[in-house]
């Protein structure tokens, strides 16, 4: 029984993949491009902006809602006010749960387990628990949706880069996590030319990064200042 | 020619099919360029966002009629229709500024608030409990704000001029009768919840809301926390005692449960730092705590909390009185023991429903029980037959109090964040004294039943992003006085610049006379005062200015005379009080180290109770100024938190100094205090844990809070013998670790769910 849903789930999965209208295809690719070399708020802000626009027509898809929101996180990496940047957060936050009543793809609960993290930035002294806890369960489902997601690891790599060794934190597992999340990207093929896939730079880079300070300094944690990943 | 215009008719449409340029200006109402809005035709893919001069662009292939629309955040959605003919079209739009709790001014004036949720305050609930010499207290944390006085030797917080019960504290919206544990006199007392289980504080040192009643002078209104994040088991031992506690969290994470209990002995304590005063029995406290908290729906939250508290002191000093014999021989001890049993059970419920309405409803019962006895004992711990003392000489004292309350809020939210919110209250308090005393051999029973209902309704207007206000009326009857009440408030808000802003706030504020009074005088109506402030906030990143005005007038105050005869007990006393205070807090200046500053004036006087003539009161010091500083090395995980307190002297009355114009003209020292306190967070395994040192005045500072007086001058030598008020010992020193196993469940979702 479990196996014919199970075979009819990806039935309609798939054909909902082949339902996707051209134009629709074509528009958020166009837009994801832009999204990539998006360099200023103003840019990743008309970016969101345009996948709104195919938001408000494509009320079945979870992909449009899933980049605006990912927009507005990546632009509070260019904020200073704590303010703005939860303003920001609140707006990601609804959109990723517009985005979850149609879909129940892992890839939104990694975006939400970074938005969390994020919040954590503005005052990690009060907000180190709550939102750590957070963001860190909604990974731990994201792993029971689809383990081989390298973007959980990518983003449980980031969270142990930022906590503190005697917190279960720290660079050594920071790596150990970046490392597995390499051998995923390898991998990893996106169901469709405009689904998430992104982290394999950024991940590369921290490898770099920690490995660089692993080897050059004492220091075991990094200054929470901006805990967001970058892009 | 027939042939070419059917010919053109045809070609028409095809005509029109070429895509239609739009493009635009978006503006606000006072004419600025807005950037970032997004323009969009409805039911395509087509728009663009404007750039940094307004203006924005695209090209649609859509013909015929339809619909553009600009929306911006924090902005109302603007739709125009439009024809699209394949002609260039340019449309502006002019958005109007909506009112935004990110943009909103908020009222300011008397309140301090303590939340992480809310945006812009100026503490964190985590603040109540790092502020040095709190001791884990959330009204010591207060006390180091501007507008309260260190009277670190009474029970109650002491704000603006006005006595301890003066300020009442409510716990989610209903009235605490209780919220500070048992006292002896002189010693002070603490407040009874622990500060960890509430996520706000609002701190009001005048013209507090409509909701709230029967507090002349300020209202403390905590809020509770909501689902734990998760089960957890804790453990704590320290200098003071042990405790233990568990919170389970269930696996739909829709509910929770919890017990704690506490035991608190300070016998060995005492054995090692000295105190000044004799122990029989040190403070000992039993408590256990209950919660129980559902999410009812999506919106509805449901939360039960209960507390049992058992506490038992028996203490001995010299008899001040005795002194004045200058006889060694005939030197007495006054005994005072208290043994309390406290219980309270807070049940509240919210939940949000259609329309904006949203419902809080809480409900609360309390018994308090003081078993209290004084005595005045010889050497060989006998009860005095010396005739000067004997009538004093055994006196013990019940009292019992049991509370029940009923409050209902319903809160109806309209556009653009105002709106209107009223409910009712009503309050069963009896109150019983049992008193009995040596000479005559007599008791004195006393017993009140009061039904105290209150109405009340409330209204946030907002005009502009900029400017804010609030009305609200009280009306209360209480059946004990048989009295109403009409009690209305008033606030305002204007924001001057970005981070600037202006508040003031008015109103009438009602209390009925303290129990013993009452008892002893059924004619007695209500204090009132009237309550005048003028605020301004600057609020940049990271730091916060605030300097407030006030003045305070007091009616109908309680006056008795020396002797406490009952027919003299009246509504006669008045009082004002006025002054200025500073709040200045920085989390930048100082790299890493987040501090504040806070000072009072205070310039007050008044006739109440025993006093001849309206003078500034000894419960209150001219100037008190704290500097509270933080500093938390993330790496290191290890914090150090101090505060340095200062006020000037307290008057207090000296009855060698007979003439009237000299009634409390003396002043005690300035007080100086020092806290400090160091916290280091470690995980050892799976554990958790905390270890905190903090000790209190580690300079020895002398502090005088007053003066005791000798009752009768019994040598006749003209001089009543005096001893000063001091804490029990110069220093006092917590050492504790805290230890808390987390059970996070998610792992044992993720098996169950596979």
């Amino acid at each position: 029984m479990k196996k014919i849903i199970f075979s009819l789930l990806l039935l309609v999965n798939g054909a909902m993949v082949f339902a996707a209208k051209p134009e629709y295809v074509q528009m958020m690719s166009g837009v994801l491009q832009k999204m990539k070399d998006a360099k200023s708020i103003e840019a990743l802000e008309a970016c969101a902006n345009n996948f709104s626009r195919v938001a408000a027509v494509e009320k079945e898809e979870w992909l449009p809602n899933y980049y605006t929101a990912m927009c507005y996180i990546l632009e509070t990496s260019m904020l200073k006010d704590g303010k703005e940047i939860d303003a920001k957060l609140d707006k990601a936050d609804a959109l990723i749960t517009q985005a979850r009543d149609i879909s129940n793809s892992d890839e939104l609960l990694c975006l939400e387990s970074w938005s969390k993290s994020t919040r954590i930035g503005v005052d990690p002294m009060t907000r180190g628990m709550k939102y750590g806890m957070e963001s860190a369960q909604l990974l731990n489902r994201a792993t029971i949706v689809n383990q081989n997601n390298p973007r959980i690891y990518y983003l449980q790599a980031m969270s142990a880069y930022f906590t503190p060794e005697k917190y279960g934190g720290g660079k050594v597992k920071a790596l150990e996590l970046l490392k597995k999340a390499q051998g995923l990207f390898e991998t990893f093929k996106p169901s469709s030319e405009i689904m998430p896939n992104w982290g394999k730079e950024q991940n590369q880079a921290m490898i770099e990064t920690v490995t660089k300070e692993m080897n050059g300094s004492t220091d075991d944690t990094a200054t929470p200042n901006n805990r967001a990943p970058r892009k | 020619m027939k042939y070419t215009f059917l010919l053109l008719t045809w070609f028409v449409p095809f005509m029109v099919l070429a895509d239609t340029k739009i493009s635009g200006v978006v503006k606000d109402q006072k004419g600025e360029t807005l950037i970032g809005v997004n323009v969009s035709l409805i039911g395509s893919y087509d728009g663009a966002t404007s750039n940094v001069n307004g203006e924005y662009q695209f090209e649609t292939s859509k013909t015929d009629s339809a619909v553009l629309k600009a929306s911006y955040t924090g902005y109302s959605t603007q739709e125009i229709k439009v024809k699209l003919t394949g002609k260039d079209l340019k449309v502006d739009f002019t958005l109007k500024e909506k009112v935004t709790d990110l943009k909103a001014v908020v009222i300011t004036a008397g309140a301090f608030e303590a939340s992480d949720e809310k945006k812009g305050t100026v503490l964190k609930a985590l603040d109540i409990v790092t502020t040095a010499g709190s001791n884990g207290d959330s009204y010591g944390a207060l006390k180091t704000l501007p507008g309260t006085q260190q009277t670190n030797d009474r029970e109650g917080l002491f704000v603006r001029g006005g006595t301890g019960a003066e300020t009442q504290t409510f716990i989610d919206g209903t009235w605490v009768r209780n919220a500070f544990s048992a006292s002896i006199p002189d010693l002070g007392a603490r407040g009874r919840f622990n500060p960890f289980i509430f996520k706000g504080t609002v701190f009001s040192s005048g013209g507090y809301s409509a909701l709230y009643g029967q507090a002349l002078s300020s209202a403390v209104i905590l809020e509770s926390i909501d689902l734990p994040e998760r089960s957890s088991a804790n453990f704590n031992l320290s200098s003071v005692g042990l405790g233990a506690s568990y919170q389970q969290l269930s696996k739909s994470k829709k509910s929770s449960w919890g017990i704690g209990y506490n035991y608190v002995n300070l016998t060995p304590y005492f054995a090692l730092i000295k105190q000044n005063i004799q122990y029989k029995t040190a403070p000992t406290v039993h408590q256990v705590d209950l919660n129980y908290r559902v999410k009812t729906s999506k919106s509805g939250m449901l939360k039960f909390y209960g507390y049992l508290n058992l506490t038992n002191i028996d203490i001995q000093r010299s008899n001040i009185t005795s002194l004045d014999y200058l006889d060694a021989n005939k030197e007495y001890q006054d005994r005072y023991a208290i043994k309390n049993q406290n219980i309270y059970g807070n049940l509240s419920y919210k939940n949000y429903f259609k329309n904006d309405w949203k419902l809080n409803l809480g409900a609360c019962v309390s018994y308090n029980h003081d078993d209290i006895a004084t005595q005045i004992l010889t050497q060989q711990n006998q009860l005095v037959t010396d005739s000067n003392f004997y009538s004093s000489s055994d006196v013990s004292i019940e009292n019992q109090n049991n509370v029940a309350t009923v409050k209902v809020v319903l809160d109806k939210g309209l556009p653009d964040l105002n709106a209107i919110r009223f409910g009712a209250e009503y309050i069963y308090n009896q109150d019983k004294t049992d008193l009995s005393l040596p000479v005559p051999i007599n008791a004195i029973n006393y017993q009140t039943d009061e039904h105290y209902k209150a109405l009340f309704a409330e209204g946030d207007i907002y005009l502009t992003n900029n400017l804010a206000g609030k009305i609200g009326v009280r009306a209360e009857h209480s059946s004990v006085l048989n009295a109403f009440n009409l009690a209305p408030r008033a606030s305002m808000a204007y924001k001057v610049n970005k981070a600037g802003q202006l508040s003031v706030a008015y109103g009438i504020f009602y209390q009925k006379p303290e129990q013993q009074y009452i008892f002893k005088n059924s004619q007695l109506g209500y204090m009132r005062a009237d309550h005048y402030i003028v605020n301004y906030q600057f609020q940049p990143k990271d730091r916060i200015l605030r300097a407030e005005l006030y003045y305070k007038k007091y009616h109908d105050l309680i006056k008795t005379n020396s002797y406490g005869y009952t027919n003299a007990i009246s509504n006669l006393g008045k009082g004002y009080a006025q002054g200025f205070e500073v709040f200045y807090r920085d989390k930048k200046t100082l790299k890493g180290i987040d501090f504040w500053i806070s000072y009072s004036f205070i310039d007050t006087k008044r006739e109440f109770l025993n006093y001849q003539k309206q003078v500034q009161p000894d419960f209150v010091a001219t100037h008190t100024a704290n500097f509270v500083f933080k500093k938390f090395w993330i790496k290191k995980m290890f914090g150090i938190n101090g505060t340095y307190t200062f006020a000037t002297g307290r008057p207090y009355y000296n009855p060698n100094l007979q003439e009237a114009e000299n009634f409390m003209s003396e002043k005690t020292q300035p007080y100086h205090n020092f806290s400090i306190s160091a916290n280091y967070l470690r995980t050892i395994k799976k554990v958790f844990s905390v270890w905190v040192l903090s000790v209190n005045n580690p300079f020895g500072f002398k502090q005088v809070y007053g003066y005791n007086y000798a009752f009768r001058d019994l040598n006749q030598n003209n001089n009543y013998f005096s001893k000063p008020i001091t804490p029990p010992a110069k220093q006092f020193i917590f050492l504790g670790v805290f230890l808390s196993w987390g059970i996070d469940r998610s792992q044992e979702a993720i098996d169950n769910n596979l």
